[in-house]
């Protein structure tokens, strides 16, 4: 399976400027794409493109070959699960078990079913003794969880993580991101929105956006050491890899020293 | 305020937890009903009797019950007084002249003030209240030293008085009704119930998963909104707003400056949880399976019984009496 994007453009209707312009990429499946940018260069935009929540001003997006409109969502949206950033904003029902569900009912998947799949899902995501807390229980990372869990449910194969983790404390951002790596694990596509170049070196390959169009496409480690573009698009690059650039920038002699940090990065 | 829990549901293990949600809505609604046919106080307080039964052996605290009544109690005094101050028919069963002369005055507004600064420090505020009143009607029934402005006859008639207490024990019986039903019930089954009774109007294109759903969403970001509410509202205060002392007109301006940022907040959210919805396969007004079952049991088919019974007596003997 992959995600074919041709000549993508998108404006808002009362806007002038293209938040999206003309994007063309593949992305092939099981692989883990970072999509880095800063506010405003599009690339939620881009997401809720791919989710068909939008619909394109020219160009086509094709997933599966499926061309993403109005006729194929259904379809579409089984192949694609996507978690946005705020999470009180995607927690439909009053307990864990009934959002799980949600996504489950819309499915039409026979009610007897349902029990051993969100049992199943909880188990993944380690919620499993929340299973009938109300949202107002549980922290922001929890809720997150639950909404992967959802999504898990529905079972697609390509996983959108659009700033899941911009609103998360440190540690509910850790267990989001050793999710996402058991995801990978399970063979799942991760495309990873996201303005923290921790999370981007995870991924195989990063796609950096400025005002909707793509300036860079590469190898994850290619990107994050291309100290120009990531500073013209005022995105900073992971601790380690800066104080690497900084002390090669003043001539530091210490291979060993260089060495270390450099497998240090490389090791995420 | 995270863990605000909504409604007054008590978890439970009686068997009035284990009763459908549907038959406790239809049996809430058969009693209620049943009240109305009820024609004076006594066969009031045995309807009240009857549900302190059903209270008792469900194992419901009846204190909880009676914080139900809370709410009306301004309302219940009011009517009442109402009745028994305007209903002039019957005999006369109590007659009393009063006075309005300048110590009576002065002993009300006195009392009036120490109540209001008062109240608050008092747990037991409906008896402080019916204090209140009766060094009222004291006062002016025996204050009568220095210039008498008016004096008046306070007449209590039976019909009055038989009315006014039909009327105070009805709206107790009702609010002890309705309570069992919203103290014993989860809000999820609630919507359920509701989701189901609703069907018939699917006849007039209305679609009861819609009105569940949108009952659902509410009762999820009703919590929400309320911290949200609070966090602005410290955000404010922090800011030199004060939303306690003041000014009506004031207070009104506050009150913007609270709603505006909360109307906004609450679109940006509608729009994103829209979004989510439409990303998990939600396709309004479309066919689709449950994942929770509401089970018809025995019992509850026995309950639906009982209170038909219970609603046709009320009926049999308001046509008999």
């Amino acid at each position: 399976m992959k995600i074919e994007i041709n000549n993508l453009k998108y404006k808002y209707e009362d806007k002038s400027r293209f938040v999206v312009d003309d994007i063309s990429l593949v992305i092939d499946s099981p692989s883990w794409v970072s999509i880095l940018g800063h506010n405003g260069s599009g690339k939620s935009t881009l997401a809720k493109l791919i989710m068909g929540i939008l619909e394109p001003t020219s160009g086509t997006i094709l997933v599966d070959s499926i061309e993403v409109k109005e006729e194929n969502l259904y379809e579409i949206r089984k192949k694609i699960g996507i978690v946005y950033q705020n999470p009180d904003n995607q927690f439909v029902a009053t307990s864990v078990e009934d959002d799980i569900a949600f996504g489950l009912e819309n499915l039409c998947i026979p009610h007897d079913e349902m029990k051993p799949i969100i049992d199943n899902v909880l188990e993944a995501v380690s919620m499993t003794k929340y299973k009938d807390k109300a949202p107002s229980e549980l922290s922001g990372g929890q809720k997150q969880r639950v909404a992967i869990a959802g999504i898990l449910a529905i079972d697609p194969e390509v996983f959108i993580f659009d700033e899941a983790t911009s609103m998360l404390d440190p540690i509910g951002r850790r267990d989001l991101i050793e999710i996402a790596k058991a995801l990978r694990d399970r063979g799942k596509t991760i495309i990873m929105i996201t303005h923290n170049m921790d999370e981007a070196m995870l991924s195989d390959r990063c796609i950096v956006l400025k005002r909707g169009k793509i300036i860079k496409d590469d190898k994850t480690i290619n990107v994050l050491t291309d100290y120009e573009t990531l500073r013209s698009t005022r995105l900073e690059m992971p601790s380690d890899l800066y104080v690497y650039h900084e002390l090669k920038e003043k001539n530091y002699k210490n291979k060993e020293v260089l060495d270390l940090l450099w497998e240090s990065a490389l090791k995420k | 305020m995270n863990n605000f829990v909504l409604g007054q549901y008590v978890p439970g293990k009686s068997y009035i937890y284990k009763l459908d949600p549907r038959v406790k809505i239809i049996s809430t609604i058969l009693l209620m009903v049943a009240v109305f046919f009820l024609k004076n106080y006594y066969e009031m307080l045995g309807a009240i009797g009857f549900t302190l039964i059903i209270l008792l052996t469900s194992r419901i605290s009846i204190f909880k019950a009676l914080k139900g009544l809370r709410p009306l109690l301004m309302l219940s005094i009011f009517v009442f007084l109402f009745q028994i101050f305007f209903n002039k028919s019957g005999y006369v069963i109590h007659s009393k002249e009063m006075y309005l002369s300048i110590d009576s005055i002065v002993a009300i507004v006195l009392l009036t003030l120490i109540y209001f600064l008062t109240k608050k420090y008092i747990k037991l505020n409906f008896l402080y209240f019916l204090l209140f009143l009766t060094l009222i009607y004291f006062s002016l029934a025996y204050l009568n030293n220095f210039y008498t402005f008016l004096t008046f006859n306070l007449e209590i008639y039976k019909n009055g008085l038989d009315m006014s207490l039909f009327i105070f024990f009805r709206l107790i019986a009702i609010v002890f009704i309705a309570t069992l039903l919203t103290l014993s019930t989860k809000p999820t089954d609630l919507t359920l119930g509701i989701e189901f009774l609703l069907k018939p109007l699917k006849v007039i294109k209305i679609n009861p998963e819609e009105i569940a759903l949108i009952i659902t969403i509410a009762l999820r970001y009703i919590p929400t909104i309320m911290d949200e509410a609070y966090k602005i509202m410290d955000a404010q205060a922090s800011r030199g707003a004060d939303f306690k002392s003041g000014s009506i007109v004031k207070k009104v301006k506050i009150i913007v400056s609270l709603l505006v940022p909360m109307f906004v907040m609450s679109f940006e959210r509608s729009d994103e949880l829209a979004d989510a919805m439409l990303s998990r396969n939600f396709v309004p007004g479309k066919k689709k399976t449950r994942y929770h079952v509401l089970k018809w049991k025995t019992i509850d088919t026995f309950v639906l019984i009982f209170s038909i019974l219970v609603l046709g007596g009320a009926i049999c003997l308001s046509i008999l009496l």
